[in-house]
Parts: structure tokens; sequence; C-alpha cells
């Protein structure tokens, strides 16, 4: 038979608690923190990423939105000319009234 | 989630971003890292202190863990590499995150006679010692695996078991029939 470690007595009196629900509750509280702080770090870097891409692609977008003008003027004619005759065609083909004499001739 | 899941399960679920299984974990080691680092600091809180900063570190760097089944030495490894650090970060740690240690049940608060007589013994041990002793004979830890924590050579481990046993039976008083 094996006599009992004298020292054992000893250590065990310094044991750490086998459940400590405060611990674990204040580890997880600073986890959390953590968590969103390298949410909110990726985007404010995301963020810079985008505003420093913006600010060096500057020149470029002025040029395209310059040069754009011209051409979407004569883009949006063509939009609003397709789209009035849709609108008249769809009124065209749902009305509820007769039309006119001289339209229905022309038709 | 069960209470039959393994370590690696627990990891490998943390590591999808389950914060149950990795307080699972937490529940299921943290008797044994705040042992342990109680007795190499001498100082309860600051070892708890230290014990909360060796989860949250594992916690960040679990992605790294190559053995999952061996998440307790690896938490021993961060343990003693934080304690190590100690000295320069206990002037940070002490003022943060003390305020729940006022909510600890009586019983764990430090008094014992036994418990203070061995804090006293252990402090009169050099540090590496101290935590040689503390893993293979408070904490049953082979002398390998302590070698392999503390990263040191497995002679140095075995000599620091004999001559710390030896210092803390002359120190505590204990008639001991292995010296």
């Amino acid at each position: 038979m094996t006599r009992p470690d004298p020292l054992k007595a000893f250590f065990e009196a310094g044991e750490a608690p086998a459940a400590d629900p405060a611990f674990r509750t204040v580890l997880m509280q600073r986890i959390a923190q953590r968590r969103l702080r390298l949410a909110l770090a990726r985007a404010a870097l995301a963020g810079l990423a985008v505003f420093v891409a913006l600010l060096l692609l500057r020149p470029v977008i002025l040029m395209l939105a310059l040069g754009l003008s011209a051409s979407l003027g004569e883009a949006l004619l063509v939009l609003a000319v397709v789209g009035l005759a849709a609108f008249a065609g769809h009124y065209v083909i749902t009305r509820t009234a007769q039309l006119p004499g001289w339209v229905q001739r022309l038709l | 989630m069960s209470t039959q899941w393994t370590d690696a399960a627990l990891v490998a679920a943390a590591r999808s971003g389950s914060d149950s299984a990795f307080a699972r974990l937490v529940d299921r080691h943290q008797q044994a890292v705040r042992s342990f680092l109680r007795r190499v600091c001498g100082h309860e809180a600051d070892a708890d202190d230290l014990a909360q900063e060796t989860f949250l570190a594992a916690w960040t760097a679990l992605r790294t863990l190559q053995d999952p089944e061996r998440v307790r030495s690896w938490l021993f490894g961060i343990a003693w590499r934080r304690a190590q650090g100690m000295a320069r970060s206990m002037s940070r740690t002490r003022r943060r995150e003390t305020d729940w240690q006022a909510e600890r049940p009586e019983h764990d608060q430090p008094g014992t006679e036994l418990n203070i007589a061995m804090q006293q013994a252990l402090a009169q041990l050099p540090p590496d010692q101290r935590a040689v002793v503390a893993l293979c004979l408070a904490g049953d830890w082979s002398h390998a695996d302590a070698a392999a924590i503390l990263e040191m050579p497995l002679g140095t481990v075995k000599s620091h078991v004999l001559r710390g046993r030896a210092r803390l039976v002359e120190i505590l008083g204990v008639r001991d029939d292995e010296t």
C-alpha cells in the first residue's frame, strides 16, 4: 500500500473552484467586446480603403462624369420618347372609351 | 450541447463561431489553468487575470491550434508564456477586470492555512522550478508533457521536480518517505 503524498493536501488547498460562472461570464463578455472591436476595425479599414481608392481615382471619375453628361442627355431623350410611346400604346390597348372617329380611321 | 463532446469537437465548433462551445471549453479547463497560474504567480487575483488573458488569447489563436485533442496542454503553454511576462503586464491587468472577483463565493477566497503555507513555500522556489512543481506534483502532468509545455529539456524538468519537492518538504516541515 502506497502512503498518501504529504504535499497533496497543501496543493489541494490552493485549487481554483471547479465551476465559476462569474469567471466564464466576464471572459465571454470580453470575447464579445474583442469580436466587436475586430468587426469595427475591419469595417473602418474597408471604409478607409474605399476612400483612398476614390481619392486616387478622382481625376478619372471626374472625367467620366463630365464626358457622360452630353451622351446622358441623348439617352434621356430616347428614354422619354420610348416611354411616352409605351404609355400611349398601353392606353390604346386597354382603353374603355371609344376613340374619336378620325383616330379610328388612322388605326 | 452534450457533455460527452470531446475537446476536439468543441474546438471545431468554437472555430466555426460557436460561443457556447468555447464557453464549455472554458468550463472544462479553467480550474486546471487557474490552479496552475495561482501556484506560479502566488497571487490569486493576478493569476485569475492571467487566466482570463490566457483564454482570450486562446480564443484569438484557436485556428492555429494544430492538435485539438491536446487543447489543455496548449492552454497551459499560453498560460506559462503569459506568466513569464507577468511582471511587465501586471501593472496594466491589475487595474482591469477585477470587479467580478468580488462576486466569487467565499470558499474561493484565499485564507486556508494550508494554502497560505504552500503559497509561501512556492514563493521561495525559482520561477521555472515552481512551474515544474505546479505541473508535475500538483497537476499530475508527466515529465515529458511538462517539458513540452514549458519548453524545457526533459532532464531539467526531472531535476526541478526532485529539487522542488525536497525544498517544499523542507520548508513545510512535512514528513516525506520519498526523500
